[in-house]
């Protein structure tokens, strides 16, 4: 870090409602479509603490991807942060310039993927490929680094982790590869993981074992987590804190337990719902929201939800609401007309959603 | 396996090479004997070539003697089949390998340019540039380069291995005598082959282990040099192996248009003068090139992919 950045940072850090590890300020991303910029993120303020796992939920293109990809550098071509700002650590990192962000990449920031086959190289060895995270960021000789790699395998809860090391990717299980994956994204003990969709491509019994080698991550090396997905099971297995998304923006964001308790946007509400349970007779419908998400747009009037929304009222298409306080107390929301606390509104919102 | 097939490969090229020859118009009777064609002549010369047998005949005994390794004596020159293709084929050799690797020397960084940059002026650019010079004929080019720089701009000779009457050539002598017609050459092949570099790196950026690379820190140079050329590389490398005959038929032509002493040159004067031996031989040693080259792609496909010895992918 140059001197100028430490600078930088000073009031940061010394604000104490800066003290996150990672914090988005009215974070934006537009893609350069012909017909106009899109919003892809829209204006998304996070904040995660050191040791925090934050669980980012949404449909597909919802942009909670994109989020990341954003905060990794890693845009595709065309998207761009347009305004607001990402700090690491009260470092503005959105600004760095490519060959920065190179250092930060793997080194502070490790990310793990969706699919644990197609991201790794098939041509090389398993080893060498988690081994270049050490490359590029110290200036370890190859032994040493070989050693390193092979411990951390180890510490993933790999077995026989030497003979995985020399293995080719097809030589590994979907399991030991996303294992793989994560020995990769903590090798040079980064303090922030962004897994997106860590354990989609997994069968069940492995995604629990990944999500509790996450959680065991966390819990040993103090690492702050950012966990992004569309199963609720898996939020609600690992996070400490729950941030829905919703066509680009952030609609509700609470810690778990408030969560479950009192959701109070009309969209969580839903997707709670849409999850299946044990409890539930044979002959009830699932319950799914009607409707599909909207496209991304260049500008929005009124909320993004109003058209899927079984609370909608007239101001909904108005203007698109604040994300403001919600009904406890390290709660946010952005909804005009927010469901009644879940226990005894549940049943009644089921029935219109149903009526519909 | 694989050696089964290349030698069924070279059986049914010379069984069809055989063939094409002799349904030529004309033949070498007539050739050779010219205005002295006489029945009486004719057929003694026929006889004398084995051509009165019938064609199965000819074929068995001319593949009898191709498993002792030898392959005839020719109508037209005093000499053995063998001797003259001993004479030619390190010419041959020397501008197509010169070729090879002048194409791949500039395929490659440019294709790779290309996928780095696409939709840049500089790849538009480039990519018209390789579709004008795969459109145009090898003869053109050579053609128009012996006229620039032969003839306008003396810098190179126009044609030969050497200075006329020197046989002891040195290495120098011969690079310079083979420099144009190799890269007239070779532009056609690296139009084609930056093409494969090209989209094949496209396809191959595109691919997650380059995000993840990307997320270890690695910047996009890194990438492409740790991730991008190997995997890239594997659908470059069969491709290539299948433009050996593309490059071995424009040594032919780029030998008869520059008059370089080599295999192509040799077997384009044969075909004039229906000197069968030499067709069939050159034909066999060009076909054995080729067999050759699809073996050498497959085994550095084997080398670069692991899932391949695994059999599978």
């Amino acid at each position: 870090m140059s001197p100028l950045d430490e600078m930088k940072s000073v009031p940061d850090v010394s604000s104490p409602e800066t003290e996150g590890v990672l914090e988005l300020r009215s974070l934006r991303v537009t893609d350069s479509h012909p017909a106009g910029a899109r919003r892809l993120v829209d204006d998304v303020s996070l904040r995660v603490g050191q040791g925090e796992i934050l669980g980012i939920v949404g449909e597909s293109g919802c942009g909670k991807s994109m989020t990341a990809m954003a905060i990794m550098g890693l845009l595709p071509k065309g998207c761009a942060i347009t305004s607001g700002s990402i700090l690491l650590g009260g470092r503005n990192i959105s600004a760095l310039q490519p060959s920065e962000y190179n250092r930060i990449r793997g080194k502070e920031i490790g990310m793990v993927f969706q699919d644990p086959m197609s991201s790794l190289d098939p041509t090389q060895r398993v080893g060498l490929q988690v081994a270049d995270s050490l490359r590029v960021h110290t200036d370890t000789k190859s032994r040493a680094a070989r050693v390193r790699v092979v411990e951390t395998l180890e510490s993933v809860g790999l077995p026989e982790p030497a003979k995985v090391a020399d293995s080719y990717p097809h030589q590994l299980s979907g399991g030991m590869r996303q294992r793989v994956m994560v020995a990769m994204a903590i090798l040079c003990g980064p303090r922030l993981l962004i897994c997106d969709e860590p354990t989609t491509a997994l069968d069940v019994t492995v995604q629990k074992q990944v999500l509790d080698l996450l959680r065991g991550i966390r819990d040993s090396f103090g690492t702050s987590i950012v966990l992004i997905t569309h199963d609720f099971g898996v939020m609600a297995r690992v996070a400490d804190r729950v941030a829905v998304m919703y066509a680009g923006q952030l609609v509700e964001e609470a810690p778990m337990g408030d969560f479950y308790r009192s959701r109070a946007h009309p969209y969580s509400d839903a997707l709670l719902r849409a999850v299946p349970t044990l409890h539930g007779t044979r002959s009830a419908r699932l319950w799914a929201i009607p409707g599909t998400p909207p496209t991304p747009a260049a500008h929005r009037e009124g909320c993004g939800f109003a058209d899927r929304c079984v609370n909608v009222r007239a101001d909904c298409l108005n203007a698109v609401p604040a994300l403001a306080k919600g009904p406890s107390p390290h709660h946010r929301l952005r909804c005009l007309h927010p469901v009644e606390p879940a226990d005894g509104a549940s049943t009644s919102s089921t029935e219109q959603g149903v009526g519909q | 396996m694989r050696l089964g097939q290349a030698c069924v490969v070279l059986l049914i090229v010379s069984v069809l090479t055989f063939l094409l020859v002799r349904m030529l118009p004309g033949g070498p009777v007539q050739a050779l004997l010219g205005t002295h064609n006489t029945p009486g002549a004719a057929a003694a010369l026929e006889q004398k070539l084995g051509l009165d047998k019938p064609l199965a005949v000819q074929f068995l005994t001319w593949i009898g003697s191709l498993l002792r390794a030898d392959l005839g004596f020719s109508y037209v020159r005093q000499s053995s089949v063998t001797s003259l293709i001993a004479a030619s084929l390190p010419n041959s050799l020397l501008l197509g390998v010169m070729a090879f690797v002048m194409a791949l020397l500039v395929a490659i960084p440019l294709g790779v340019y290309q996928a780095l940059h696409p939709n840049s002026w500089s790849d538009f650019a480039a990519t018209t540039a390789a579709f004008v010079l795969y459109s145009m004929p090898i003869f053109f080019i050579g053609a128009l380069a012996i006229l620039y720089l032969s003839v306008y701009h003396p810098v190179f000779p126009p044609g030969g291995v050497g200075p006329a009457g020197v046989t002891d050539l040195s290495w120098a002598t011969r690079l310079y005598y083979a420099f144009m017609p190799a890269t007239v050459l070779a532009l056609v092949q690296l139009a084609v082959w930056s093409r494969y570099v090209r989209s094949s790196m496209l396809d191959t950026l595109a691919k997650d282990y380059v995000r993840t690379s990307r997320a270890q820190g690695l910047s996009m140079g890194q990438t492409v040099r740790r991730h991008g050329l190997r995997n890239a590389s594997v659908p470059v490398i069969q491709l290539i192996g299948l433009s050996l005959p593309a490059l071995i038929g424009g040594v032919v032509v780029v030998e008869s248009v520059f008059n370089y002493p080599g295999m192509g040159y040799l077997l384009w004067q044969a075909a004039i003068q229906y000197d069968f031996p030499v067709i069939l031989g050159v034909t066999v040693i060009a076909g054995l090139a080729v067999v050759l080259g699809t073996l050498l792609a497959d085994l550095l496909h084997l080398m670069v992919d692991p899932r391949v010895r695994d059999g599978i992918g």
